[in-house]
């Protein structure tokens, strides 16, 4: 099936005008697949550290939401051992007048807003409620081992 | 006869989403779920508008607006203001055939009519009853392009229609190679030409500089002597790093500009016009300069700010030596005060005596004449101690 004329927009801008921080390109040979690359907000544990991602539209996007998953280990509540993400948007509240640059932004905004009480992975959570501190310095620790650029 | 392109209207399907417009659209015009001009616009009660089919598909999904995420239903979905269906038809479109030479723009409305009866690329049925064939209607002519034909030489079989690029397939003709002269088959031929010993072709390391080029079977003994091919790995090393250096620059370059004020530059303009590693001198020079303007100025201040920290010491210096002259001063008015005063009590504290002494004399006669005598030797010391006040006062002090 031809690329939808909107998957060909996006990415277009998304080359033209980057979200800062932010860098999503597509494989030559899958132009649905791209490789994407996060930087960590300033003022959080992930700052510092660049974060890689796959992200994949399916077949019927946009009416489905984008596949999107971290590559690079990373510590966070709501991102499990398998880079696997709990964002809202990207489940129950997707819209199709969302896209590819407004999820990197939620994405990148749940780097700076972690969110124990909705998580994914349990333990991290779990940590992160009973020892904030401690928490967040394993998170500092895990971008410096995992996410160096 | 009407030629035959008008009489065959073209089965070819228009897919308005992917058509390409002559001039980037207004953002307003465009569908939030499509991304494209609006096709066949919809209103939602919540006043946001979509192509028809966009919204039908989301509903599938979710009873929400896209938009706003206000509950929304089937029902709830009507056809836009016809303005705003005018507005996205009347925009101009190039044909959907220009990729195969249509030059045609038209308005979007036209575009299906202009596909199905005009275009000249569009494809159409082949002239010939009961063939299935399809043909670009410029070339729908009136014999059928599909009939089978075989060709002279090979006796391949194919039809009519690829006939014409045969002959660089067919293994039965023969060409030259431009290199060497030699006759391959045509399949062959690209092939050969590749690796034809014959053609000139440049050294390994042109790109480095070298200028040697000879015959493809000559090249080797060139390139096992060429000093540039020699040197050819540590070239490409260094290009590599130059590159990597390069764009680590750019980033320190951006960064930097974030963290410095912005500051109007005169020089850049000229900077700017120049060429890419200029460029980067330039900029180098003007960020130097820039620090030089920015350490005088801290200079100038610095000295500024000492200069006005000595007069401010002076003037302490000052005020301190007057405050202390004015406490003296005010000092010896008080102990002019208090002799004063210390005086004066003496002369009561004599009148007192006296007064006391009189007083007894009055009362016993004896004692009279120690009384007076008493009283006269208090008055003499009284009479000396007021005359010698201010000389006692100064021993005192």
């Amino acid at each position: 099936m031809a690329l939808p004329k909107r998957i060909i927009k996006e990415t277009e801008r998304l080359v033209a005008e980057p979200v800062p921080g932010i860098q999503a390109v597509p494989h030559d040979d899958n132009l649905r697949y791209f490789d994407v690359s996060i930087h960590g907000p300033t003022q959080s544990p992930y700052e510092g550290g660049v974060f890689k991602l796959e992200l994949f539209l399916p077949e019927d996007y946009p009416m489905t939401p984008p596949k999107i998953r971290f590559l690079t280990k990373i510590y966070h509540p709501n991102i499990d051992r398998l880079g696997r993400i709990c964002l809202d948007v990207l489940k129950a509240n997707w819209s199709p007048a969302l896209q590819i640059r407004t999820i990197l932004l939620s994405i990148q905004a749940l780097l700076g807003a972690p969110n124990p009480d909705d998580p994914l992975a349990n333990d991290v959570a779990q940590r992160w409620k009973e020892d904030e501190p401690g928490a967040i310095a394993t998170a500092r620790e895990w971008t410096q081992t995992h996410a160096a650029p | 006869m009407a030629p035959p392109r008008s009489t065959r209207s073209s089965l070819q399907s228009v897919d308005l989403r992917a058509l390409d417009y002559l001039t980037s659209p207004s953002a307003n015009l465009l569908c939030p779920i499509c991304h494209s001009p609006l096709i066949t616009p919809v209103q939602t009660q919540c006043l946001h508008t979509f192509c028809s089919a966009c919204i039908s598909l989301s509903l599938e999904r979710s009873l929400t607006c896209p938009v706003d995420r206000k509950p929304l239903n089937h029902d709830d979905v009507t056809p836009a203001p016809i303005m705003i269906a005018n507005l996205v038809n009347d925009l101009v479109v190039l044909c959907p055939n220009r990729e195969k030479g249509c030059p045609t723009t038209c308005a979007r409305w036209l575009v299906e009519s202009h596909v199905r009866e005009d275009c000249g690329y569009a494809t159409v049925k082949c002239v010939k009853d009961g063939c299935d064939g399809m043909v670009e209607r410029r070339e729908a002519e009136e014999e059928c392009v599909h009939e089978e034909v075989e060709c002279a030489f090979c006796q391949g079989v194919m039809r009519k229609l690829d006939l014409e690029s045969h002959p660089k397939e067919c293994p039965k003709l023969s060409s030259d190679c431009p290199y060497c002269s030699e006759s391959f088959p045509n399949p062959e031929l690209a092939d050969h030409k590749l690796v034809c010993p014959a053609e000139v072709i440049d050294c390994a390391a042109s790109h480095f500089g070298c200028t040697y080029s000879s015959r493809r079977s000559e090249l080797d003994q060139h390139l096992s002597g060429c000093h540039f091919v020699a040197l050819t790995p540590i070239l490409q090393l260094h290009t590599e790093r130059i590159e990597t250096l390069e764009l680590e620059n750019k980033a320190i370059r951006q960064k930097l500009d974030l963290l410095l004020p912005p500051r109007p530059l005169p020089s850049q303009s000229s900077a700017g016009a120049s060429s890419d590693p200029n460029d980067a001198n330039s900029a180098g020079r003007d960020m130097t300069s820039e620090m030089q303007d920015y350490t005088y100025h801290l200079y100038s201040e610095y000295e500024q700010l000492r200069s006005d920290f000595e007069r401010l010491n002076v003037q302490i210096r000052e005020l301190d030596v007057k405050q202390d002259m004015a406490r003296i001063n005010e000092g010896l008015r008080y102990n002019d005060e208090m002799t004063g005063v210390r005086a004066a009590i003496n002369g009561l504290r004599m009148q007192l005596h006296w007064l006391l002494a009189s007083r007894r004399e009055t009362g016993t006669g004896g004692a009279g004449a120690g009384g007076a005598r008493s009283v006269a030797g208090s008055s003499v010391s009284g009479d000396a101690r007021r005359m010698s006040d201010s000389a006692r006062q100064v021993v005192k002090l």
